[in-house]
């Protein structure tokens, strides 16, 4: 049985502009349709961008990839930004081997999150 | 002009170091491994006992490392090495494995360009000899520029102690003369075998392009964990000696150190008493400025193998005289933190970790940056902490609670293969992630013997017979079987003699409730199936009984299957075979939920000893043979009592269906000594009996014998399989609605003669040693005592037996004689034998057939 991914959303405390999203569970083929509007929304209604805490999450598919890269350019094309956070060290991997962190931004918490791409910005 | 000259220099001294080492390759194949082995005792020896002169040269001419480290170095290239391979075969037969009828030979590959370091040079060039000479191939060291004395002085310190031990003259040669252009000659020259390359990534790369086999290192970027359950003492001490080790050469070397937070400070401490200087950062900026070549963005030669001192002194930097290491606090990996790359020197990073997740992170950005497949290292003593930590590193080695330098070459601190060229994989761009040993320079010559495949035999545990055995079975032994619920499978015709009655009545004397699914008709389909399958689920029975001709025996095995077994579908079932042993889908043994009982009411199928069963696909009406051993029933019975009341034309049909199961299986490519007897008398027995009790249903001695026949022919064609015979009858009954046995009749005598000819094609089964259908047909003639003075004569007298046989029994002589209309005999051709072709039993038939044949042989059979 899989478990859907659960999702919350909730402004980041110390920069409230910017969301702070947070998935559970396996991201994959059976999963990934019912988080996508959430996630894309989540990107459209963050004033400057959304970051995305994957500390709950097991295994990312690459429709997983794909939903992230979406999200991503989604973010690009309306000027705000993106970052992954808190990843597992098998789920960290999956990026690193993709050759996608550079361009998707991962970082090991909220505030290096921050402090990285929007206080620095 | 002048680069004329040179390029022609160049070619002509690598044609000479090549034509030489040639030569000592071809006369080197003819030595023995008794000679093999004295050469290189006599070579590690010399190297061994040189180990200090040797160390001292590469130090002074290369201005790089530590002159007592670099003795260990030589000591370890010529002692833990020698120790390593002294006793493996690298000679002629080197393995025989038995079981799997391979014996290994071991060929020599030729000439070996060995290209050697700058970083290890003496210890390295005393390897690659070493086992060049053990594996009986020429080596030609090519040394690096900066360090070519010493190289070349150890290549020749092992070539004379080799060549006093009887090796032949030039079996170890060197370039004098190095240049890239030299290394270019010598690469692509067409006659070396295979490069060995270590050093830095261009070379290697350039090793690869050459289009010469080659097994190259990669470099390293080697991150250490250290966890917060490590044992922080041992931890820096395996650091601080792995790291000063030869002034951080070897490419193993510590590189980046990731402590969890909840130690750091006493890590930081530890390092501290044991003469580690922390940088400030300033400091930092200045060192990575002389380490890190803000150019190239690669390591600075000049700071390799270089004491902390002098790196600080180019660095303008103040530091202890007695600091051994030099150690810079870093945020992050990449480009922007330049001390995060590779450093062969006393110089580390110093990375904190929040949790063991981040620090695994952090280690995976080292890897991959430029490190991937080398070498990692963790200090934990808790193993799970390792294994999540080595699940998720791509390194080659990965060193725990030990130096990481000493780790990665291997034999010191560990069981590795101890080696000074560490593959680094498909992330280092190489062929393998080993220490590279004598086994790597070797081609292995696999000669492998024809092999048979185990055969087997498998009946029912239990098989009953006799007249009145049913009654003794249900009314005695019924009772050890210790089941509850029984569930009866049968056609509507048992149920009207009164048999499913019976067993009944003696399974309620016995406490046993039962069950019955009478609705199987003639070729059960998948629909019925399902509709039993569910009653079978809502009664849950331990005990199956099946009873009646084959084909509520057939659906039976099918039900029981699907029962005990409810996660296999039917297209895993039906899926085609080569080998029963081999198969894709694989089916766990049955009789956990329940034991399968079978009754035959007809004297034919043999269902009720056989591994297949029969079910056909209701909406395209193709029959697909499911087999597996799991269905064989448990037991069978085999009462004659059942059979009296058979009619004329059914005895008939099943008679010739039984006869066809036991020609089948005596002519098959799988059939043996155990299946052969049955196959025969079967077919004596049907020829004996079945016209007598065709005549006359009452005759119960015919009856009773047909019915054995049947049994015994199921038993031979469950181990031996069937042939073409089965596979044409399938699509013929199928399409002409014919009765199955009456089928396998109408083909028979062109099946045989099609098989007793020399086939066109030969199947491929290695116990099958050459062609013998005609002979075997032969000898059941002669079983049958007909006329057999040739094969040939044979063959013939059993088709013409077989005719009389059919005659006799009121079948029609033909396809045509039956009643089918040539023009719908002639639409249903192609398609009939393009489906008997697929058919799971002409993979056993004595000829592989063509679609082609199976056309002409079902023209011959229409008449």
């Amino acid at each position: 049985m899989v478990s859907a991914p659960v999702i919350t959303l909730v402004p980041s405390a110390s920069h409230p502009e910017v969301k702070c999203l947070s998935l559970s569970g396996r991201i994959d083929t059976s999963t990934v349709n019912s988080i996508t509007p959430a996630v894309l929304q989540a990107v459209s209604d963050s004033p400057s961008g959304l970051i995305v805490d994957l500390h709950e999450v097991s295994f990312v598919s690459s429709a997983g990839l794909r939903l992230f890269l979406t999200a991503f350019k989604n973010a690009q094309s309306s000027n705000k930004k993106m970052a992954l956070i808190r990843l597992h060290p098998e789920v960290y991997k999956i990026f690193k081997v993709a050759g996608l962190d550079p361009m998707l931004g991962i970082f090991k918490d909220e505030k290096q999150a921050l402090d990285e791409v929007w206080r620095k910005a | 002009m002048e680069n004329a000259n040179k390029e022609k220099d160049v070619k002509a001294i690598a044609d000479s170091l090549v034509q030489q080492a040639k030569e000592a390759s071809a006369v080197f194949t003819q030595y023995s491994q008794q000679e093999v082995d004295r050469i290189v005792h006599a070579a590690a020896k010399a190297a061994a006992n040189h180990r200090i002169d040797l160390a001292r040269m590469a130090v002074e001419e290369t201005g790089m490392g530590v002159f007592e480290d670099k003795v260990i170095k030589n000591q370890f290239a010529s002692e833990y090495v020698y120790n390593d391979i002294r006793d493996a075969k690298t000679v002629g037969l080197i393995h025989h494995h038995a079981a799997q009828g391979i014996w290994e030979f071991a060929e020599p590959l030729g000439i070996i360009l060995g290209i050697t370091p700058v970083t290890n040079p003496t210890s390295t060039a005393i390897f690659k000899c070493l086992l060049a000479l053990k594996t009986r191939n020429t080596i030609v060291i090519c040394g690096s520029r900066n360090a070519l004395k010493c190289t070349n002085e150890a290549a020749r310190i092992v070539y004379e102690a080799a060549l006093a031990a009887g090796a032949p003259d030039y079996v170890i040669r060197w370039v004098d003369t190095p240049s890239r252009e030299m290394t270019h000659a010598l690469m692509t020259h067409p006659d070396m075998a295979l490069i060995l390359a270590t050093g830095g990534m261009s070379l290697v790369q350039a090793a690869y392009g050459s289009g010469k086999p080659a097994i190259g290192v990669g470099p390293g970027n080697v991150p250490v964990f250290i966890d917060k359950d490590a044992d922080i003492d041992l931890a820096v001490h395996d650091v601080i000696l792995s790291k000063t080790f030869d002034n951080g050469m070897i490419c193993a070397s510590e590189q980046s150190l990731v402590v969890d937070r909840s130690i750091r400070d006493k890590v930081e401490e530890r390092l501290k008493a044991h003469g580690a200087y922390f940088l400030s950062e300033e400091e930092t900026k200045k060192v990575q400025d002389v380490v890190i070549d803000p150019e190239k963005q690669s390591m600075s030669p000049k700071v390799v193998g270089q004491k902390p001192q002098r790196i600080a002194q180019m660095a303008g930097i103040e530091i202890p005289q007695d600091a051994r290491i030099l150690i810079a606090h870093l945020d992050g990996v990449g480009e922007k933190f330049p001390l995060s790359r590779e450093k062969l020197c006393p110089v580390l990073a110093f990375y904190t970790a929040n949790d063991f997740d981040e620090g695994v992170n952090l280690c995976t950005d080292l890897t991959h940056f430029g490190g991937l497949g080398h070498t990692a290292s963790i200090f934990s003593q808790n193993p799970e902490v390792v294994q999540r930590f080595s699940d998720t590193i791509n390194a080659g080695r990965i060193v725990v609670n030990s130096p990481s330098s000493h780790g990665g070459i291997g034999d010191i601190y560990n069981r590795l293969r101890p080696s000074l060229t560490l593959g680094c994989g498909a992330g280092g761009r190489n062929i393998t992630t080993d220490n590279v040993t004598v086994t790597h320079l070797l081609n292995i010559k696999r000669i492998t013997n024809r092999m048979m495949n185990m055969k087997w035999f498998r009946v029912p545990s239990k098989i009953y017979f006799e007249p009145g055995c049913l009654d003794v079975f249900f009314s005695h032994e019924i009772k050890d079987f210790g089941v509850r619920q029984a569930f009866i499978v049968c056609s509507g015709s048992a149920m009207r003699e009164g048999t499913v009655r019976r067993i009944q009545d003696y399974l309620e004397q016995a406490g046993i409730h039962s069950s019955v699914f009478s609705d199987v008709k003639s070729d059960p389909t998948l629909e019925t199936i399902e509709s039993g399958l569910s009653a079978m689920r809502k009664d849950k029975p331990d005990l199956i009984v099946a009873v009646g001709g084959g084909s509520p025996l057939d659906a039976a095995k099918a039900m029981w299957l699907l029962y005990e077994q409810p996660e296999l579908s039917f297209d895993d079932l039906k899926l085609y075979f080569m080998d029963i042993r081999k198969r894709v889908v694989k089916v766990a043994p049955l009789g956990k939920k329940a034991k399968l009982v079978a009754i035959p009411t007809t004297s034919g199928t043999g269902s009720e000893v056989t591994a297949f069963t029969v079910v056909t696909d209701g909406a395209t009406r193709k029959k697909y043979p499911i087999a597996d051993y799991a269905i064989t029933p448990d037991v069978a019975i085999i009462d004659p009592n059942l059979v009296m009341s058979v009619p004329r034309d059914v005895t008939a049909d099943t008679g010739l269906d039984a006869l066809s199961h036991a020609l089948e299986s005596y002519v098959s490519i799988v059939a043996s000594d155990y299946t052969d007897p049955l196959a025969l008398r079967a077919i004596q027995l049907v020829f004996q009996h079945l016209p007598a009790a065709y005549r006359n249903g009452k005759d119960a001695a015919a009856r009773e014998k047909l019915h054995n026949a049947s049994t015994i022919a199921g038993m031979a064609f469950t181990n031996a399989f069937l042939g073409i015979n089965h596979s044409l009858a399938h699509i013929l009954g199928a399409t002409f609605h014919i009765p199955h046995g009456r089928a396998n009749a109408f083909v028979m005598n062109a099946v045989i003669r099609y098989n007793a000819a020399l086939p066109k094609k030969f199947p491929a089964f290695p116990n099958y040693l050459y062609p013998k259908a005609k002979e075997r047909y032969a000898e059941i003639a002669e079983a049958l005592k007909l006329p057999c003075s040739t094969p040939e004569e044979g063959v013939e007298s059993l088709i013409k037996a077989i005719s009389d046989l059919k005659r006799q029994v009121g079948l029609p002589a033909s396809i045509r004689e039956a009643g089918v209309p040539e023009s719908e005999f002639g639409k249903a051709v192609d398609r009939m034998a393009e489906i008997a072709f697929e058919d799971q039993c002409t993979v056993s038939n004595a000829s592989y057939p063509l679609v082609e044949d199976l056309k002409k042989i079902l023209w011959e059979a229409f008449g």
